[in-house]
């Protein structure tokens, strides 16, 4: 198997643990698969210690968000995605896989890149968009914006290799990770 | 000596000194003063030219090269530097009156240093990173740990971080059209993904709900820096796209696209913000209508519209400030800022309660204040070319109006046998006579902002000429 499909599928793996697992354990363990797979995808393009920039800062956010959420209570249940149900979380995963790959199969011709990655970069984008759009929670609110990020990470490093580019978006990286964990801590201390 | 280090350099630096030392009193005054002296720097300081100071010499050079890419400052941007910095000082120095000072002075500083960071960059479609990393830092700056509720400050860092993609492709599609000769469908794709990035950016319709959210939840003196700051960068940034690609600036739908979403903001903003009922949302509210004002500027053609939005920018800064600065003190007067929670106070905040009314004022385009020389020629302006659109503007602006004179009956209606005191520090009732004095000053001797004429035409190769 191509090594680019070996990287969707690890994309694959982390968006469903961020859709459907309940526990921040998963989740965070989700988010750094997904930028294992982000890492796999983008390397072809970027010199392998620019892209490891890119997988070591992932890390590190999924690191950040993990040790802010281990010294808190647990959320509310009734702050959870909403429907709560995993069949209906399931269901619109589903979705997203087939909308993302009908419209990475004209993404990839339009720019002229491999199907794995306009696919892989779609289905994190439409995660993220997912999570943005069904949680209030911060958490949820947080991936979803790390997850669209990065499925835009995985699309322009195809298209633009500037150093300072990869520079910047591992701080946008790490700055939301820490902002997600100042405003997560603050809500823990209230309650 | 190079300028951006000079500009971006230097106050990135302080602000992490500042905010070792954020619990130290004096804050405001380092933070003031420093903001000064970038302003003077930027004011006197020649760029790329040989300076002699006693046996040493040196010239500020314009460029600074980091990882492969440049961040440009010319003499050119100094009128904007001015402006930039002369704003940060204004609110540093008035810092400790609102009670704000050791969070805005730090992040507020590395902020501005961020926002002229975004406005140097080249290639300059980098500067959507260093929006969103400005986005990011101002996070700090604005949450009350106080407020259980961070709703706005979400859905500000949501709008900002989805407008990232969308100007970083269009950016990518546009040099590909200066490369060589591309297809009309591109240039199509261009359009779409840059209008959708700036609709994100600059909050327009329908992604503005984030401001009177934020203007709810957060410390009004923050707010009204965030307001000020970041509308104006990102719009100059946005002229800064008009100004590079010519068939972007000479598209016929450019003018009705502004006009329409100018004039939607300004409605949407005034007729909100005269039903609200609570003082942060309509500055929220009102800073939409802003918005909208400033579209519907730029809409009035790139020559003139262009000057008219620089024109806007110092009358609406002292008002925006003394709107925050008059907020961030009721608020310690009042459980929150709802109508009923702040009814009355005028008798005991008499000075915040003038300012707050006379900053509604300025920016309804009240007759004697600052806005209403620059706010009647655009009116005028925009009557000549579209009877529609003026009776649009006359709504936002009566709304705006409207939400003044509720907000003064709620502050006045105290009991007949309230007694009148002052309860503003010293400082305090300068800052909010000074802004006073100044919104007045403006209104009556409406050429102390002519200065920005001569200007503007020099920051832009083809806008403003």
């Amino acid at each position: 198997m191509n090594s680019g499909w070996l990287a969707f599928l690890l994309l694959f793996l982390g968006v469903l643990l961020l859709v459907l697992a309940l526990s921040w354990r998963w989740k965070a363990g989700g988010l750094a698969i997904q930028y294992l797979g982000l890492f796999w995808l983008v390397q072809p393009h970027w010199p392998l210690a620019v892209a490891a920039v890119a997988l070591i800062s992932g890390w590190m956010a999924a690191l950040v968000l993990a040790i802010t959420l281990a010294t808190l209570p647990p959320p509310e249940s009734g702050n959870l995605i909403w429907p709560g149900g995993r069949f209906f979380r399931l269901l619109t995963i589903s979705l997203v896989v087939l909308v993302t790959f009908a419209l990475a199969l004209r993404l990839a011709d339009w720019l002229m890149i491999a199907l794995p990655v306009a696919w892989g970069s779609l289905l994190l984008s439409g995660t993220g968009l997912l999570l943005l759009g069904l949680s209030q929670q911060d958490l949820d609110i947080s991936l979803g914006l790390l997850t669209t990020l990065a499925g835009f990470e995985v699309l322009y490093a195809s298209l633009e290799t500037s150093t300072l580019v990869v520079a910047l978006l591992a701080l946008i990286h790490l700055g939301m990770s820490l902002t997600a964990a100042y405003l997560l801590s603050l809500k823990g201390a209230a309650s | 000596m190079n300028a951006p280090l000079l500009w971006i350099g230097v106050p990135l630096a302080c602000a992490a000194l500042f905010w070792l030392r954020s619990r130290r009193r004096g804050l405001a005054f380092s933070g003031g003063a420093l903001t000064l002296l970038l302003t003077l720097a930027a004011l006197w300081l020649p760029l790329d030219v040989p300076l002699q100071a006693g046996s040493l010499a040196f010239r500020i050079q314009p460029e600074f090269q980091i990882l492969g890419r440049r961040f440009i400052l010319t003499s050119a941007d100094q009128f904007l530097l001015v402006l930039l910095y002369g704003a940060v000082s204004l609110w540093f120095w008035a810092a400790e009156a609102a009670g704000w000072a050791n969070r805005l002075i730090p992040y507020g500083l590395a902020f501005s240093a961020l926002c002229v960071a975004a406005l140097a960059v080249e290639p300059f479609l980098y500067a959507a990173l260093l929006f969103e990393i400005a986005a990011l830092l101002s996070v700090p700056l604005l949450v009350d740990e106080n407020t259980p509720r961070h709703r706005g400050v979400w859905r500000f860092l949501i709008l900002q971080t989805l407008a990232v993609p969308f100007i970083l492709l269009a950016g990518w599609l546009l040099s590909g059209l200066e490369a060589g000769p591309a297809g009309l469908q591109t240039a199509r794709q261009a359009t779409l993904a840059l209008a959708l990035g700036f609709a994100l950016l600059l909050a327009a319709f329908p992604f503005y709900h984030w401001l009177p959210m934020m203007a709810e939840e957060s410390h009004p003196y923050a707010v009204s820096f965030l307001f000020w700051i970041f509308p104006t960068v990102t719009t100059v940034f946005g002229l800064e796209f008009l100004d590079r690609y010519t068939w972007l600036r000479e598209a016929a739908q450019l003018t009705l696209a502004l006009r329409v979403s100018g004039l939607l903001l300004l409605v949407i903003g005034g007729t909100f913000a005269a039903f609200e009922r609570h003082l942060g949302r309509v500055l929220g509210f009102a800073m939409v209508a802003e918005n909208g004002l400033s579209l519907l500027t730029l809409s009035l053609g790139l020559k003139d519209g262009v000057v008219f939005f620089f024109l806007l920018l110092p009358p609406r800064l002292v008002a925006v400030a003394l709107w925050g600065l008059s907020l961030a003190l009721l608020q310690k007067a009042a459980p929150s800022l709802t109508f009923e929670a702040v009814k009355g106070k005028a008798r005991s905040w008499p000075l915040a309660a003038s300012g707050l009314v006379i900053a509604m004022l300025t920016l309804s385009g009240m007759p004697l204040l600052a806005m209403f020389p620059p706010r009647q020629a655009i009116w005028s302006m925009l009557a000549r070319q579209s009877s529609a659109a003026a009776i649009g503007f006359l709504a936002g602006t009566l709304g705006l109006v409207l939400a003044s004179m509720r907000s003064l009956a709620t502050l006045v209606a105290a009991p007949a046998d309230a007694r009148w005191e002052v309860s503003e520090s010293v400082p305090q009732r300068f800052f909010l006579a000074a802004a006073c004095l100044m919104l007045f000053a403006g209104g009556l001797f409406p050429r102390w902002v002519s200065w920005v004429l001569p200007r503007v035409p020099l920051l832009f190769e083809h806008l403003g000429r």
